[in-house]
């Protein structure tokens, strides 16, 4: 079984998030990129999935030279070919043409069984395998929380039918059974990011890795003219109706409103900032 | 599953605001709680979305309801909170999970005939998960969780919907004749709708017909759900003190559970915690958590993602703590406080130690 794992690269949750106002695009520089952590998650299903099928995985990202540090990573930990298809990040507004893309990448290296992400923690549209899935032809299921293959005879000759725990809403869990060629679009909690052994990074620096264009993939015609246009990225309105709850010196509190907010000289800020949480918590009546 | 693949008829340019909304609980579910906490939660930000856009394009709206037995019913009983909806149509099925897999063909058809161009469906798991199959049926780009739309003069619309968990909004521009198929966030089209046009109730809803199941039973099979476990009724907490990824290390949950003692209060999560182990899936707030509504929510290194704000988003009182003053939390919040939540959990409890609430 061919196993294709998509990994899509996002800026480090952790990163201020600055904005290129011509291009609608998070600036390039404003923050490490990094692997989702869905797509490590199906990183790490596809891994083992291959592993217990005598399978391949093979890595497949879409977008600029850098994500070829998440394919070298996927390599590392012992995917055996690694894909980038030359895109723009996101690749394109209209996910259509996103699943046209994947599809063909997907049909070149000849995939049994393509993973994804659920949901990026960047665009974060949750529509990329099922739009994949349908220019394949394929069936797809999102939020997996486990997929196994189940045994075959010798005989029978065909590939396995997967098994699938699907996540639902408020805790509810629902499980499938699947014929490949299919997409799985994998939900975090049961698979969780590796860390490749240095052995495995050493490997992977020296091993190549395919670059294509999406006009070579032949992606569907009609579905590369976007319906959708990205014309504005931006932060959201301030808040507002929220009450900051400000450290400072001792003493009165510095509230700097006359309050006596029950402070003391020896508190530091946080001594100072629970003293008056608790206080405005009080006077609303909720403690 | 794949049915909606069939010729793409090009939707008519003066076509109708389709809003179609599928109901997945049970009949008997139905029966005891009716459609009402359905329009008011999940639906109501699709419904105005639809008004929004119908009221725009000068176009009119119409409404189709999918659900068990009884939902036309219970659909009819709603009419005088359904204004400006010209045409509601009802399909009643049998909520077989296959079944729900090939809805999607349906409503692809009931579009065409109604030459819907616009159709908007709740952000819910299974309009995420079947989007893709509606949107290659009638030719139309997809807008994921949309929480605005603006007519542009040039006649372009501008949808909003959140990006990088909420951190950035991305406005996309479709061109006029452009069909697009969006789901709607719950949170959306907040004061968006309420005004426009005369409240009048909707015309009786008609029978929308039956379903054509296609078995994908070849390529796909149903094998059973599974109820959550665990018998803790966190929802049933006045007070929750909930930790996110910002905890760092499972070691450190010891000041936070002192907190939640000092505060008389229950222990949960966001989806991180509860993925890598540190606290049990039945303290996991958000929506495929638990939903809770107490008098008190203290989140404490929670970024505030939609789906965890879908959870916890109508407590009474929110505190949040966060090191980042941009956390998309502080939105949400009552009382926010910017550092690190270490040292402001064990100041908490010392400040509460030293100066307990007054006996009443
Ligand atoms: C289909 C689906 C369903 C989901 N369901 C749920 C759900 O039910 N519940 C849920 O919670 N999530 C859910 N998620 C995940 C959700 O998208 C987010 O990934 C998750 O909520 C993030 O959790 P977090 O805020 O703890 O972590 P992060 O987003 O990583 O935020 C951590 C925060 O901690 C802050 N921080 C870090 N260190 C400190 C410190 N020392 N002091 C103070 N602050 C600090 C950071 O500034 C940051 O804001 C779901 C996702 C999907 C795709
Ligand atoms: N540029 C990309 N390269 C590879 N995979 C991608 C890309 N964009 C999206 N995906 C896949 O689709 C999933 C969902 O993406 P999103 O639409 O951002 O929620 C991701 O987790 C990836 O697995």
């Amino acid at each position: 079984m061919r196993i294709g794992v998509l990994l899509r690269q996002v800026p480090d949750p952790e990163a201020r998030l600055e904005v290129d106002a011509a291009t609608a695009r998070v600036a390039e520089g404003s923050s490490p990129w990094v692997i989702d952590e869905s797509d490590e998650a199906a990183l790490d299903a596809g891994l083992e999935l291959a592993a217990t099928s005598g399978g391949e995985v093979v890595a497949i990202a879409l977008g600029p030279a850098r994500a070829d540090q998440a394919a070298r990573k996927a390599l590392a930990l012992g995917a055996r070919r690694a894909i980038r298809v030359e895109t723009d990040d996101p690749a394109s507004p209209d996910v259509r043409v996103t699943g046209a893309v994947v599809a063909a990448a997907a049909r070149r290296a000849s995939i049994d069984l393509l993973l994804a992400g659920a949901q990026s923690s960047a665009a974060g549209t949750g529509l990329v395998a099922s739009a994949s899935a349908l220019a394949l032809g394929w069936p797809w299921i999102w939020l997996v929380l486990e997929a196994e293959l189940e045994e075959v005879g010798p005989a029978e000759g065909a590939r396995p039918m997967l098994r699938v725990v699907q996540e639902l809403e408020a805790r509810r869990r629902r499980r499938w059974r699947v014929r490949p060629p299919a997409v799985l679009a994998i939900q975090t909690g049961r698979y969780h990011a590796r860390m490749p052994a240095i052995r495995g990074v050493l490997a992977a620096r020296r091993a190549p890795i395919e670059t294509l264009e999406a006009r070579e993939l032949g992606a569907r015609p009609e579905a590369s003219t976007p319906g959708l246009r990205r014309v504005a990225l931006d932060p959201p309105a301030a808040a507002t109706g929220v009450e900051w709850i400000a450290g400072g010196a001792g003493g009165d509190g510095g509230g700097g409103d006359g309050r006596d907010w029950g402070g003391r000289e020896q508190d530091g800020a946080e001594g100072v900032a629970a003293r008056r949480l608790i206080r405005r918590l009080r006077e609303v009546g909720v403690l | 599953m794949n049915g909606a693949r069939e010729v793409v008829a090009p939707a008519t340019p003066d076509g109708v605001v389709l809003v179609a909304l599928v109901e997945r609980a049970s009949a008997g579910e139905l029966r005891q709680r009716g459609l009402g906490e359905r329009l008011e939660r999940g639906w109501r930000a699709p419904l105005a979305a639809g008004r929004c856009l119908a009221a725009r394009l000068h176009r009119p709206l119409e409404l189709l309801v999918v659900g068990p037995a009884g939902t036309r019913e219970a659909l009819a009983a709603e009419r005088g909170s359904l204004d400006v909806v010209a045409r509601a149509r009802c399909l009643e099925i049998d909520a077989d999970p296959v079944v729900a897999r090939s809805l999607s063909a349906w409503i692809v058809r009931q579009a065409r005939r109604a030459r819907a161009l616009h159709v908007l469906l709740a952000h819910d798991y299974g309009a995420i998960e079947q989007l893709p199959a509606i949107a290659e049926g009638l030719g139309a780009a997809m807008v994921s969780g949309a929480i605005g739309v603006e007519l542009e003069p040039s006649g372009d619309l501008v949808w909003s919907r959140p990006s990088h968990q909420g951190k950035l909004v991305e406005r996309l521009a479709s061109t006029p004749d452009q069909a697009i198929v969006a789901t709607v966030r719950p949170e959306g089209f907040a004061g968006d709708g309420e005004s426009l046009g005369a409240p009048s109730p909707a015309p009786e809803p008609e029978d929308a017909g039956r379903l054509d199941v296609t078995s994908d039973a070849a390529e796909i099979e149903w094998l059973g759900d599974e109820e959550a476990e665990g018998s803790l009724d966190l929802a049933a907490a006045e007070r929750i003190v909930a930790v996110g990824r910002g905890l760092g290390d499972p070691e450190r949950l010891g000041p936070i559970r002192e907190l939640a003692v000092a505060l008389d209060a229950e222990v949960a999560g966001s989806r991180p915690v509860i993925d890598a182990g540190w606290l049990p899936h039945e303290r996991q707030v958000g929506s495929s958590g638990v939903t809770v509504s107490p008098q008190l929510y203290l989140a404490l290194g929670i970024s505030g993602s939609a789906q965890h704000l879908a959870g916890m988003s109508t407590s009474r009182w929110i505190v949040a703590i966060n090191r980042d003053p941009q956390a998309p939390i502080f939105r949400v919040a009552h009382f926010a406080v910017v550092g690190d939540l270490h040292a402001h959990a064990s100041e908490l409890v010392r400040a509460l130690e030293e100066d307990p609430a007054p006996s009443s």
